[in-house]
């Protein structure tokens, strides 16, 4: 019973960082119909820039929250950016034209920050605050998980507030439904898919930054998320935000408990597995509402 | 009124319009203009260019050529959004709502972005259709079609609009609907609102408009007051099939 | 064997291909007579200058390997230059980029034989690389010295004439480091933790066939084979804690490792580790971040490897082309191999492929390598190397952790019984890999 709990609960913290790539990933397509294959490079980047930032203002409590912050809005601005030079450009064309071109960013990111940071793995320091482990269950939980869950569960319900009680949340839903009627009301729809992009970005930015205390960040962190989150959300529904909620626990639950019997060379077996039921019995995902 | 000279006065004034998507040209040199107060029905068969007009004068279809002036203001380079905000609001066909926002979410999309300083508020669209304040709290997509092109109309005029179009506001509209709306557009007209709207089917259009024009393979073919549009003869040349 | 006489006769029996050799080796006579040097036999080299190519991951996933391995390559052959080349030529190396990728590293090889025919190929981290490779350099007739992929293959299955490996083996090491564990004493209850590939796989059944020799009452209890790909780990190691091994073992290194070390530290775990803590990681990980009982094994110990006489002078030769830069454990492999060659090259007297097959069939030979001196080439063409098991602790002297300097260096001989190749190949287990053309 403990070994499930603990399998559980460890499935839950890898949920809550999947959670916060997938929920910006699906939002992206929702309003802003482009598949961002690059939304991986935007998670690595936030990595390194929190271990190159922590190495610059320390290690501390704050210090970590520092480093995670600005690497969140350093990658947010990055992603407004994005938006207003290349997608702009592409929300008419051809899917296939998208694909390259995010794709393509997906190279020039990963190209980037090889050039800045090499091929070495890097990390940061855990900060004291979440250092070591929780005694429960008689064993050690890592504090830090335990974290983690706090801040995926905060996402959830700052991403909900956004959503549902701001008048940005409403514009967002607004262009799920219909982009043009969005213009025809008189709303700035460009400048809405730049803050959707980069509030996108800033959610994976704040994941991979998130990370970094507990994982080694190397190149190549940016296909191994992006596939994860490619998964979750068409297993919750493209472009459903509480689809990717259920999507994250299903994957990150499913693929922890599996462990108890599988080694964790089954994972992408049993996350595929996962996948095809879901899409058997629901084909448009979970919550699947868009097209 | 056939030969009228285009007031100075007009609040929409479209002179050689040529309309594309991409490659293909579907307006040629299209004129027009509404007046304030008036209530100018653009008519034509299936396929003629009349969304295609409307669209381009709002903006999302692309006018090769041609100027477009709200208020004698140029507005014909301006992106779709600045020519709400500016007073210019479309009504699109097929009573288009946000499908997954509630009624009160749908008027404040709308509410506030305007340019303008203007008379519209929630509670005044709610004064003129009693039936959405009843609705507010039903998504779009729960609506019927009547209660959505009230909705539509009512998130236009929340947009401020000192021109207002629709593009066949009638369609699949039940007559009583139809009629109700007839009135209403009249009446914002008489209080100075300048309306352009298109119908296939005449009925509508001709009991409200001041104003008729005849389009045709993308030209407009024929202009002239309702009353001699009525002529059964007129009617036939553009409208039969 | 066979592809390379056949290749010889089509070569042979094509009329314009006669032509254009006639003409070519005419030319070539004139220019020998003329210049005095008498380079047309096979095993010599042309024009005085004995053509090296090292295809090696540059950049791609890893990126790490590849840049230590050229930049060693590169040093080693300086310094034979310096000493005056190889059977009077100098040797002038070429780097290509095999980007991690077998495809990739054919293409690069292909491309290099076409425009300038090496004499010899240095090889790539990848197994799957080096193995695609090797078809096509046995099959031209290019001698082909792995620093690192490939390995147990080399000396099994894949193993043609050609084919040299410069260090120990993941096989070996497998050996080693049960040998190490059991004699420790402190592991009954065993566990596995290693990525799914070929190396993984390989150096885990090598540990568990050990482990049945020295240990038979051992219990095997939790097995974790992990995809490459994987990066979180936290529910991995929750599910090896519940099954409560008192020893893991794996060839984990690199970012894996790192992540692991810090996950094993936020538990708390006293479970000892031996992986392949590689400088790299050693140096993220850095000191007082180290689990308790932490161990290793890996082919190369840097800080003795620049101890040994060959191994200073390389160190010393190495930091001063690379802005003081030490060399990692791949440098110190790949360096290997370089000498490995070269040593051959001037026992058998000549470049040529069967000539280097033979000098090392007829057994004694040895070399001075970065390993020590007097390293024996064994008849399975695999220099006897060692593999180095221990601690890792915290190197005040570096700043980061390191092997402790009672970490024990195992000869292959004391882990695998004569005759090394036939015990290798009894042993054998994967050697499952992917092949490009
Ligand atoms: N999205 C489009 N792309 C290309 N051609 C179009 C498009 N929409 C309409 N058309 C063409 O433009 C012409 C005018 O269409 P439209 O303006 O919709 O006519 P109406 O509204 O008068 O029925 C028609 O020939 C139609 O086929
Ligand atoms: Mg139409």
């Amino acid at each position: 019973m403990n070994e499930f709990l603990l399998q559980l609960l460890s499935g839950i913290s890898a949920a809550a960082v999947l959670f916060l790539v997938a929920s910006g990933f699906t939002l992206v397509f929702g309003a802003l119909r482009i598949i961002n294959f690059a939304h991986g490079s935007v998670y690595m980047l936030g990595a390194f820039l929190a271990t190159s930032i922590s190495d610059f203002v320390g290690t501390g409590n704050v210090s970590f929250w520092i480093s995670a912050l600005l690497a969140g809005f350093s990658v947010a601005a990055l992603g407004a950016l994005i938006e207003i030079v290349c997608l702009r450009r592409i929300y008419h064309r051809d899917v296939a034209i998208q694909l390259l071109v995010t794709f393509g960013l997906v190279m020039i990111i990963g190209g980037l920050v090889r050039g800045i940071w090499g091929s070495a793995p890097r990390q940061t320091a855990m900060p004291p605050l979440f250092d070591g482990g929780v005694p429960m269950l008689g064993t050690y939980f890592p504090t830090y998980s335990l974290f983690l869950i706090c801040v995926g569960s905060a996402a959830v319900i700052a991403l909900w507030l956004i959503m549902y009680q701001t008048s940005l949340g409403r514009l967002i839903r607004g262009a799920v439904d219909d982009r043009q009627l969005l213009e025809m009301a008189g709303v700035n729809v460009p400048l809405l898919f730049t803050a959707v992009f980069s509030l996108g970005a800033f959610f994976a930015g704040i994941a991979g930054a998130l990370v970094t205390p507990q994982q080694t960040i190397s190149v190549g962190l940016d296909l191994d998320v992006i596939v994860k989150a490619v998964v979750v959300v068409v297993i919750g529904g493209l472009g459903s935000i509480g689809g990717a909620l259920v999507g994250s626990l299903m994957v990150g639950v499913a693929s922890s408990i599996a462990l108890i019997w599988l080694p964790p060379s089954w994972s992408l077996i049993v996350v595929f597995g996962l996948l095809v039921t879901v899409l058997a019995i629901s084909p448009q995902g979970l919550f699947g509402k868009v097209r | 009124m056939t030969t009228a000279a285009y007031p100075v006065s007009a609040a929409l004034t479209v002179n050689n319009l040529d309309a594309f998507y991409g490659k293909c040209q579907v307006t040629f040199d299209a004129q027009l203009h509404v007046g304030r107060g008036e209530i100018v029905a653009l008519l034509g068969r299936n396929g003629a260019g009349k969304t295609t007009t409307l669209m381009a004068i709002a903006g999302f279809v692309t006018a090769r050529r041609g100027k477009v002036l709200l208020a004698g203001n140029e507005i014909a380079t301006a992106p779709a959004f600045r020519r709400v905000r500016a007073g210019l609001s479309l009504v699109p066909s097929g009573s288009r709502s946000l499908g997954s926002l509630t009624v009160l979410e749908n008027l404040q999309t709308s509410a506030g972005v305007s340019a303008r300083n203007g008379q519209w508020s929630i509670d005044k669209v709610f004064g003129l259709f009693p039936k959405l304040r009843q609705l507010a709290g039903s998504q779009g997509r729960q609506l019927s079609g009547g209660e959505r092109q009230m909705l539509a109309v009512g998130r236009a005029l929340l947009s401020q609009p000192e021109v207002l179009m629709l593009d066949e506001p009638s369609e699949g509209l039940a007559p009583l609907v139809v009629a109700e709306l007839g009135g209403m557009l009249r009446r914002l007209a008489d209080a100075g609102l300048a309306v352009l709207l298109t119908e296939q089917n005449h009925g509508l259009a001709l009991d409200i408009a001041d104003r008729v024009l005849f389009m045709e393979k993308g030209q407009i073919a024929w202009e002239g007051s309702a009353s001699e549009a009525k002529d059964p003869e007129v009617l036939g040349r553009y409208l039969s099939v | 064997m066979k592809m390379f006489r056949s290749s010889v006769r089509d070569w042979r029996t094509s009329r314009s291909m006669r032509t254009v050799l006639g003409s070519f080796t005419l030319g070539l006579m004139g220019a020998a007579f003329s210049s005095g040097i008498a380079s047309a036999e096979t095993g010599g080299c042309v024009n005085g200058e004995a053509q090296a190519l090292i295809v090696s991951d540059v950049s791609g996933r890893l990126g790490v390997l590849g840049p230590s391995q050229s930049t060693a390559t590169q040093t080693v052959i300086d310094l034979i230059n310096k000493d005056g080349g190889l059977l009077g030529c100098k040797v002038k190396l070429t780097i290509k980029d095999e980007q991690l990728d077998p495809a990739v590293a054919v293409r690069e090889l292909k491309k290099a034989i076409a425009t300038n025919k090496p004499n010899v190929v240095f090889g790539p981290t990848l197994s799957s690389s080096m193995l695609s490779m090797a078809k096509i350099t046995n099959a031209q007739g290019i001698p082909l010295f792995s620093g690192e992929g490939g390995d147990a293959q080399f000396v099994m299955d894949a193993r043609e004439p050609g084919n040299y490996m410069a260090i120990s083996t993941l096989y070996q090491d497998g050996r080693a480091a049960a040998k190490y564990l059991v004699e420790s004493g402190k592991c009954k209850r065993y566990g596995f933790l290693y990525p799914d590939i070929v190396a993984g796989r390989d150096i885990v059944s090598a540990f568990r066939g050990q482990l049945a020799e020295s240990q038979p009452d051992a219990q095997i209890v939790v097995d974790q084979p992990y995809n490459l790909q994987n990066k979180d780990f936290g529910a991995i190691i929750q599910a090896i804690s519940s099954k409560s091994p008192d020893c893991v073992f794996g060839n984990l290194l690199g970012p894996d490792l790192g992540s692991v070390y810090k996950i094993w530290n936020q538990r708390k775990l006293d479970i000892l580790t031996m992986f392949y803590p590689d400088t790299a990681t050693l140096k993220a990980v850095g000191n007082g971040n180290l689990p308790a009982n932490t161990y290793g094994v890996m082919r190369a110990n840097v800080k003795t490897m620049a101890a040994t006489p060959v191994g200073r002078e390389f160190t010393e030769a190495y930091k001063a082309a690379n802005n003081g830069a030490a060399p990692d454990e791949w440098a110190y492999a790949a360096a290997s191999a370089v000498q490995m060659w070269a040593s051959m090259v001037k026992a058998a007297g000549s470049f040529d492929y069967n000539a280097l097959d033979t000098a090392a069939k007829k057994g004694g030979l040895t070399f001075d390598s970065v390993y020590g001196d007097g390293v024996e080439i064994m008849p399975n063409h695999q220099a006897n190397a060692w593999s180095n098991v221990g601690p890792v602790v915290d190197d005040s002297e570096l700043g980061h952790p390191y092997w402790s300097s009672d970490s024990k260096a195992m000869w292959t001989k004391d882990v695998i019984p004569q005759p090394l190749y036939e015990a290798i190949l009894s042993g054998k287990t994967s050697t499952r890999w992917t092949s490009a053309q």
